[in-house]
């Protein structure tokens, strides 16, 4: 009850006097805070009811024109502005689709009821800069924290004001944040990273606040952001990402995990580096190595890794996926010589930028040139548009086709002008970036003027896609660095700072967003070049963690353990015959001998097919997913793992044959498998059950293969 | 993320000031109950519809030759087909749906069912999601959400062993999950039933392997779980094996009974029909009395582009007894509706039959009928839709809808009603945004 008196008295603000209503800065986000123009109600592109305003209040002459002139001006009433539509509709005076919206004697009707009376005047055109979220902590009774939530607008005159009243906040409501919308107070129930959202006008933003974890019973109260800024430690890269991990884990009151056994980061750094799990021959040069030299052992490694011609394949298998690649079937060339210069770059670990900038303005015979085939994955200038949107910009930039976006700072200007950029890309299989060609935006009807998005119209005698590569890559601050480097790190630790990797947006802000610029400075420094970045991931203790059962419940965005994810399916079917020893039969994998080397995941290939491949546009962007019920199926009866385990090659059968005693085979499972030695105990549970006679011997240790390699032991990446 | 989840709500008014710091964990997540609430309060209750059935006409059946026959229209608009009086005084099917004219008073025919969407993969998006599509979002077909809804509210799943959401012969695009991802994506048997060689795929073991053999894996398995859960290793803390549903399927004898046609009298299988698709239905059947949510039946090539005759009656040239796609229809959804009844089970279990648009009212030069989305017919019955109902009307030559146009919008949000979920509920993207079940459209409140 006292809390709830505090936050009384804290969040008592009397509304001022009513001077003019300005129907940009306080009708429309009056609207917009009540939901009015949201995605389910009017802000649909049908809109509701025969009344449709833009989404959010994108765009205010449309909406001030469907409130005051439509409808044959019934919306508003000025001879009897109270009975006026726009009001007794949303009060519940007058039958509403949408119910009861705003009470009669609100602050909101109050405003609508004085603009109205005003005669409703449009006002100045009112643009806005930016939009700024404070959330200002306040200690509760108890201890606990709550936030105040002040809104600051910074207008395009110049002025900067106080809009907090008429700020939308938008709270998760599955995230366990008490919100008083009234008062703009927020009191987090549970430990954790949360966020709220804002929006005013046309800008969305949001702030972060974390709630310490009652781990260890000693957390305090602290508030992030004030945390983060202090982030200003010297040494190398790795110094300063551990730095920048151990910051906001204390801020969180978290203990991490301890870190793996030397063995388990083999397994990890095997798996990230070269795409395969650690050979026998690896993990006994790894210990011996340890016995005799472990002074600097990791980087050592590490660098040879690198150099391991597996690394050409697990790297280029992951740019294919950034890429998005995809090649005509029938143009064995043109995937031929994508393919060779993905590797060739990868293997002379070349610029990112150069390799950038190629991808973007290539030109040529796509038989040739490899780079002039991204220019051929998309089929039109739209999804060209979208296809740079995420591989280079990391955004989603689609929801901006048809309104501006309502997440993020896109308009539809910027989404048709940047289709008109590659608007006159001949895509056939001799690539022309001409520049003829329009795209029609949809709201004026007329040819979109090209446009970087975000940023300027394209001027000039610079062609579009020329100024676009520059912005995007080669510029001061490039997107492109941060979109890449958070890319390497999702890689490496199993979830991006930026989370989804392609889904950087104004309201999905970094977990550690001081971290991801530090590392994309790196990278510039570097010369764009990837393995200096891998390298210094790879010898963090962030990376070397293990898991802790006590922090099961601590955000994965804290990296307090290690991420533990499936394997990619074509990791996981190489995966299946390095442990076994085997190799893909004839034909079972389109005729290569590795899954890691189908880089065109658009071509059938019913094995991962049915593993649950990622294929584009559907929910798998990060490359692998738990089982589902076919999965699970065809893991336990199909041909994926029954037909390696039934070979005459597998490591046991050859080992029965040569009169291998059972301590040794199981031990040699144990390694092959899980990259560690059984335990004692492991040990004899499964040597006592294994039967003498030849045949019943091999098929125990078919069946005992199929349930380590059923273990999520086998099955994921830890 | 649901701006409407934003909003005040409703009793924390200003005049309940001193509830506010009580209620500050529940003030949250409410504001969209009221959009809807309107129309589910007045929905009447009905017996619980357990299973559906959707039978999917894939490439778009045409209406004329199917529920709406044009019997006085010009020729090239008729069609190659003649109609028959059905067991709905004054309504006519085409004269190749002779059995399912007999069981008319059962069914609801909507014949104003219109889209702007005339290519197959943007329609049958529509059709099969409610959803118009959307390069933003890749929407769950009903099916799955069905499969996501039961398995998060009701377990049924676990009840016998079988998925959720079964398909067969093979999955046609748009019937998958979306953005819900592995544990709603339908299984597909991947076999086709009217063959004798039908194996539902991976369900038998692998060459070799026996019961005692499968017993022994899952106990390895087994052994190596508790290892794990006694905490001496940290690895795969999170959940338990990932096989359970595969091993429960496999291990249970009616699980495969399931699947296995061959326990049914000849007889009955020549009621269904020969083909697939009618082996399809007497499948789905056995699905339905095992209780499973959602079932989908694809019958392949009625994007019938030319020669109608051949292609929707007859089957092959010179055919005495037609097999093509109608009778070859007609028998598999009459036997379904025949036997749900006689099962008592047809109150309980949803039928629906639609393909992803119709075909245009004038045949072309090549005696076919190219893709028509304007106006097009579907089928539903059991599960609580009314009996012998035909709702909307095309235009004189089946060009436009006449009266009651109905979206597939309209149609998949009242269907979701029939199937036990609500207006309010929703479903969430992996990236956070909250997406209603039902898509944005008007409630056919004549079915509810």
């Amino acid at each position: 009850m006292l809390t709830a008196l505090l936050i009384l008295i804290l969040g008592w603000i009397e509304a001022d006097a009513r001077a003019t209503v300005d129907f940009d800065t306080q009708v429309l986000p009056a609207l917009t805070k009540h939901g009015c123009n949201a995605g389910a109600c009017h802000g649909a592109a049908a809109g509701r009811g025969q009344f449709n305003l833009s989404l959010f209040g994108s765009d205010a002459d449309r909406d001030y024109e469907a409130i005051v002139h439509e409808y044959a001006g019934r919306r508003l009433r000025f001879s009897d502005p109270e009975s006026s539509l726009l009001l007794t509709k949303p009060s519940g005076r007058v039958a509403h689709g949408g119910d009861e919206i705003f009470d009669p004697d609100s602050e909101t009707a109050g405003l609508l009821l004085a603009w109205i009376e005003q005669g409703a005047p449009r006002g100045g055109s009112m643009k806005i800069d930016r939009l700024d979220v404070l959330a200002s902590p306040v200690i509760l009774e108890g201890g606990s924290t709550g936030y105040r939530l002040k809104a600051t607008a910074r207008m395009a005159d110049g002025s900067v004001r106080d809009v907090s009243d008429t700020t939308l906040f938008t709270i998760d409501p599955s995230s366990g944040l008490g919100w008083d919308a009234e008062r703009r107070f927020a009191v987090p129930e549970r430990a954790g990273r949360h966020r709220i959202l804002a929006r005013y006008m046309n800008r969305v933003t949001s702030v972060e606040m974390i709630k310490p974890y009652a781990q260890n019973g000693v957390a305090s109260e602290r508030n992030a952001g004030q945390e983060s800024s202090a982030l200003a430690s010297p040494g190398d890269l790795t110094q300063r990402i551990d730095a920048a991990i151990a910051i906001q884990l204390a801020a969180a009151g978290v203990t991490p995990a301890p870190r793996v056994t030397d063995l388990q980061w083999l397994r990890r750094i095997c798996l990230d580096m070269t795409g395969r799990l650690p050979t026998l021959e690896q993990i006994q040069a790894f210990e011996s190595e340890f016995q005799s030299a472990p002074e600097g052992i990791r980087a050592r490694w590490i660098e040879a890794l690198m150099r391991n011609d597996a690394f050409v394949d697990a790297w280029s298998w992951r740019w294919a996926r950034w890429l998005q690649l995809k090649v005509n079937p029938t143009e064995t060339k043109a995937y031929e010589a994508y393919v060779a210069w993905i590797r060739e770059g990868v293997a002379s670990d070349r610029s990112v930028r150069d390799m950038g900038g190629e991808l973007l303005t290539s030109s040529g015979d796509s038989h040739d040139v490899g780079p002039a085939n991204f220019a051929r994955t998309a089929t039109d200038p739209r999804t060209h548009a979208e296809l740079i949107g995420s591989v280079f910009l990391g955004t989603r930039l689609q929801c901006a086709q048809c309104h501006d976006h309502p997440m993020d700072r896109w308009t539809m200007d910027d989404y048709h002008g940047l289709a008109a950029i590659f608007a006159g890309v001949d895509r056939g299989r001799h690539v022309v970036l001409t520049g003829r060609g329009q795209v029609i935006h949809p709201r004026t009807k007329r040819p979109a003027v090209p446009r970087i998005p975000g940023a300027w119209d394209v001027h000039g005698t610079e062609r579009g896609f020329k100024q676009f590569s520059r912005w995007a890559i080669a510029g001061e601050n490039p997107t492109w660095a941060r979109v890449m480097v958070n890319r390497l790190w999702h890689a490496m630790m199993g979830r991006g700072l930026v989370d989804p990797v392609d889904d950087f947006r104004e309201t999905n802000p970094a977990s550690h967003p001081e971290l991801l610029d530090d590392l994309a400075t790196e990278f510039r420094a570097s010369g764009y070049r990837i393995r200096p970045i891998l390298a210094a991931i790879a010898m963090s203790d962030a990376y070397a963690r293990g898991r802790d059962a006590r922090l099961s419940d601590v955000d994965a965005s804290f990296y307090a353990q290690c991420i533990e994810r499936p394997l990619a399916p074509e990791l996981l079917v190489d995966a299946i015959h390095d442990c076994l020893g085997t190799t893909a039969i004839e034909d079972s994998l389109n005729g290569a001998t590795r899954a890691v080397h189908l880089l065109d995941a658009s071509a059938p290939q019913p094995t991962l097919d049915i593993l649950g491949r990622c294929v584009r546009g559907n929910a798998c962007a990060d490359g692998a997913q738990s089982f589902g019920f076919s999965q699970q199926l065809h893991w336990l009866n199909g041909t994926a793992l029954n037909q390696p385990l039934e070979s005459k090659n597998t490591f046991f059968s050859q080992a029965i044959d040569l009169g291998v005693p059972n301590e040794t085979i199981v031990t040699e499972g144990y390694l092959r498998a899980f990259s560690r030695y059984p335990t004692a105990n492991e040990l004899d549970t499964w040597t006592d059950q294994i039967p003498l006679a030849r045949d019943p011997r091999l098929q125990w240790y078919q069946d005992w293969m199929w349930s380590l390699m059923s273990s999520p032991e086998f099955l994921t990446h830890h | 993320m649901n701006p409407c989840t934003s909003f005040h709500p409703r009793r924390l008014h200003r005049r309940s000031f001193v509830q506010i710091g009580s209620l500050l964990p529940l003030g949250i997540g409410l504001g969209c109950l009221r959009e809807t609430r309107g129309a589910t309060s007045a929905h009447r209750v009905v017996k619980k519809v357990k299973s559906c059935v959707l039978l999917w006409l894939d490439g778009g059946p045409s209406h004329l030759e199917m529920w709406d026959p044009k019997i006085d229209a010009p020729a090239e608009v008729r069609g190659p087909f003649g109609s028959i009086s059905t067991a709905i005084p004054g309504v006519h099917f085409s004269e190749c749906l002779a059995r399912s004219a007999k069981l008319a008073d059962r069914m609801t025919i909507l014949r104003s069912l219109t889209s702007p969407l005339g290519e197959h993969g943007l329609a049958n998006q529509y059709l099969l999601t409610g959803y118009p599509p959307s390069p933003a979002l890749q929407y769950p077909s009903m099916g799955s959400v069905v499969a996501h809804h039961r398995g998060s509210v009701d377990r049924a799943f676990e009840a016998n062993g079988l998925p959720p959401y079964i398909g067969m012969p093979e999955a046609r695009t748009s019937m998958g999950a979306g953005f819900l991802g592995a544990e709603a994506e339908p299984f597909f048997v991947g076999s086709d039933p009217a063959s004798p060689q039908f194996r539902v795929r991976d369900l038998e073991f692998s060459p070799g392997v026996d019961w005692n053999r499968f017993d022994r894996r899952r106990r390895m398995l087994a052994q190596l779980e508790a290892w794990r859960a006694e905490g001496q290793l940290e690895v795969g803390s999170e959940k338990g094996t990932a096989f359970e549903a595969a091993f429960r399927m496999v291990d249970g004898a009616e699980t495969r009974e399931a699947f296995d046609l061959s326990g049914e009298p000849d007889s009955v299988r020549a009621r269904y029909g020969p083909r697939s698709f009618g082996q399809g239905c007497l499948l789905a059947r056995r699905l339905v009395e095992r209780e499973v949510p959602f079932i989908t039946v694809v019958q392949s090539g009625w994007d019938t582009h030319e020669n109608l005759k051949l292609s929707l009656r007859d089957g092959f040239a010179g055919a005495n007894v037609g097999v093509g796609l109608i009778p070859t229809f007609d028998a598999g959804v009459a036997s379904l509706i025949e036997d749900l009844e006689a099962r008592g089970l047809l109150e309980e279990t949803l039928v629906i039959a639609m393909g992803e648009f119709g075909r245009t009212p004038k045949l072309n030069p090549r005696g076919g009928r190219d893709h028509w989305p304007r106006v097009f017919s579907a089928m539903l019955c059991g599960g609580g839709i009314p009996r012998g109902l035909v709702l909307g009307a095309s235009d004189r030559t089946g060009e436009s809808p006449h009266e009651r146009p109905i979206t597939p919008a309209d149609l998949v949000r009242t269907l979701y009603h029939h199937l036990g979920i609500e207006s309010k509920e929703t479903l969430r993207t992996p990236d956070g945004r909250t997406i209603a079940i039902y898509p944005n459209g008007r409630d056919i409140h004549e079915l509810l």
